[in-house]
């Protein structure tokens, strides 16, 4: 009976041990984004997740993995380190309005910031005399959601969400992937733009989140980024940070229209 | 004459009744004890396993909710009355800070604590009071980032308590009631209440 008993402890131990295997880590912005004030209706909080380097031996094991499939592995990818944001946007004005939220970012091998890719062909169409106004697509974007006045509105850009955007992005950046078809179409239905992706893709993991909120009203977003960190890839204390310079993403000119 | 025959045997069953003395027993040894005896009680190592709720105190009770906790201890009986013992004890939380985006997110706390226990037995029943320092750990740093500014995942912590204990006679089983304090140190508000029922 004793024995039983015993058993039966270790059991819980074990349970309670259990609980703590894969919890996340919380990322909070240095502060909340605010629109509305100066007539400025979009703005952008920049987050960026600290990875360790790898160590030597996992250097040589991604160096062999890459000789093996034929192109770069990367050191933080999708299958060690899953994101997603919960959010809460509060709507500041006594007027109802509607906001949505954009996720652009960067991986180890290239950064996309759509505001920054419709500046670049806006400018570019004002030089070729034909301006028009272009609409980017970022890589995440959520539904526009009404917001009554002083009300608040929560929300979580779910893990899914995010793999399916990370795909894009490195379809953009190594696989030069026609940028607007890539970002239109999901994968999962429609794999155009993704001819020249490898079949055995490793997808690399974010490591700066571009977060903007675009609404119409005076407005704050408040979020959190959440990261399953299941290789134990986070840098702690005194870890030596992984610091890549990924490639900004710059698309194509414009074609002139005749 | 069967019927003669019969009347008779009636009779002299009858008289034999009548004419008999009280029977008695003979007393052979003492009689029990009316109570249990607490020397034949179990002592030395023994383990409990606790199951219960856990809730915090002020600021933290709302944003922390009802935790489901469970625990075990693993103990030495140094005395009928005093023992010192290892005590490892899990809550799981669900947190709400209202619209905050800190809300829905699933939090564990974990403790280990040294604890000495004393006891006062009463027969089969016995109050005991139990008390000791030991670390608590979120699994996860989301009250750092919450209004509640929890100053780290892992923390100090202190333990005190009461319970009762009820002995089943079994000689290895007891089960019993008990109701711990916990002092967190980077916990806003007073602290948290355990209260189990364990069987050891």
């Amino acid at each position: 009976m004793r024995k039983q008993q015993f058993c039966f402890s270790i059991g819980l131990l074990a349970f309670g041990v259990a609980c703590d295997i894969n919890t996340p880590t919380y990322i909070q912005p240095d502060k909340a984004v605010e629109i509305g004030m100066n007539d400025v209706y979009s703005a952008t909080q920049t987050v960026n997740i600290k990875y360790r380097s790898p160590s030597m031996k996992e250097r040589e094991r991604l160096q062999a993995e890459s000789k093996t499939l034929g192109f770069q592995v990367p050191w933080i990818d999708t299958d060690g380190v899953t994101l997603s944001i919960d959010y809460t946007i509060t709507n500041l004005s006594d007027k109802p309005g509607v906001a949505t939220v954009l996720v652009d970012g960067a991986n180890q091998f290239t950064s996309y910031d759509s505001a920054a890719v419709a500046m670049a062909l806006q400018m570019a169409s004002m030089m070729m005399e034909d301006a028009e106004e272009m609409y980017v697509p970022p890589l995440i974007k959520t539904a526009p959601v009404e917001i009554p006045a002083k009300g608040k509105v929560s929300g979580t850009i779910r893990e899914d969400d995010f793999a399916e955007a990370l795909l894009d992005l490195d379809a953009l950046g190594r696989w030069t992937g026609p940028y607007q078809v890539v970002l239109y179409h999901d994968s999962d239905i429609n794999r155009m733009g993704l001819e020249k992706v490898p079949a055995k893709l490793v997808v690399p993991q974010l490591q700066t989140l571009m977060v903007t909120l675009r609404g119409n009203q005076r407005m704050r977003l408040e979020f959190l980024v959440r990261v399953r960190d299941e290789r134990g890839v986070l840098a702690e204390g005194d870890d030596d940070v992984f610091r890549p310079n990924p490639m900004v993403f710059v698309p194509p000119p414009p074609m002139a229209t005749m | 004459m069967l019927r003669t025959h019969h009347l008779l045997s009636t009779w002299v069953l009858l008289v034999g009744l009548a004419v008999a003395g009280t029977a008695r027993a003979q007393i052979t040894e003492e009689p029990p004890a009316p109570f249990p005896d607490t020397d034949k009680f179990a002592r030395g190592i023994y383990a409990d396993a606790e199951m219960g709720t856990l809730f915090f105190i002020g600021s933290p009770r709302k944003p922390l909710g009802f935790g489901v906790a469970a625990g075990a201890r693993f103990g030495y009986d140094v005395f009928q009355w005093a023992a010192v013992q290892v005590h490892a004890l899990g809550s799981t939380h669900k947190t709400d800070f209202g619209a905050a985006p800190q809300s829905g997110e699933l939090l564990q706390l974990f403790q280990l604590s040294a604890e000495l226990k004393l006891s006062i037995p009463i027969r089969q029943v016995s109050i005991f009071g139990s008390g000791g320092v030991g670390v608590g750990h979120f699994s996860t740093n989301v009250l750092q980032t919450s209004s509640l500014k929890v100053a780290d995942q892992t923390q100090l912590s202190a333990i005190g308590g009461l319970g009762v204990d009820y002995h089943t006679l079994t000689r290895h089983f007891s089960v019993g009631l008990l109701g711990n304090y916990i002092k967190l140190t980077g916990m806003p508000g007073p602290g948290a209440v355990a209260a189990t029922v364990y069987m050891r």
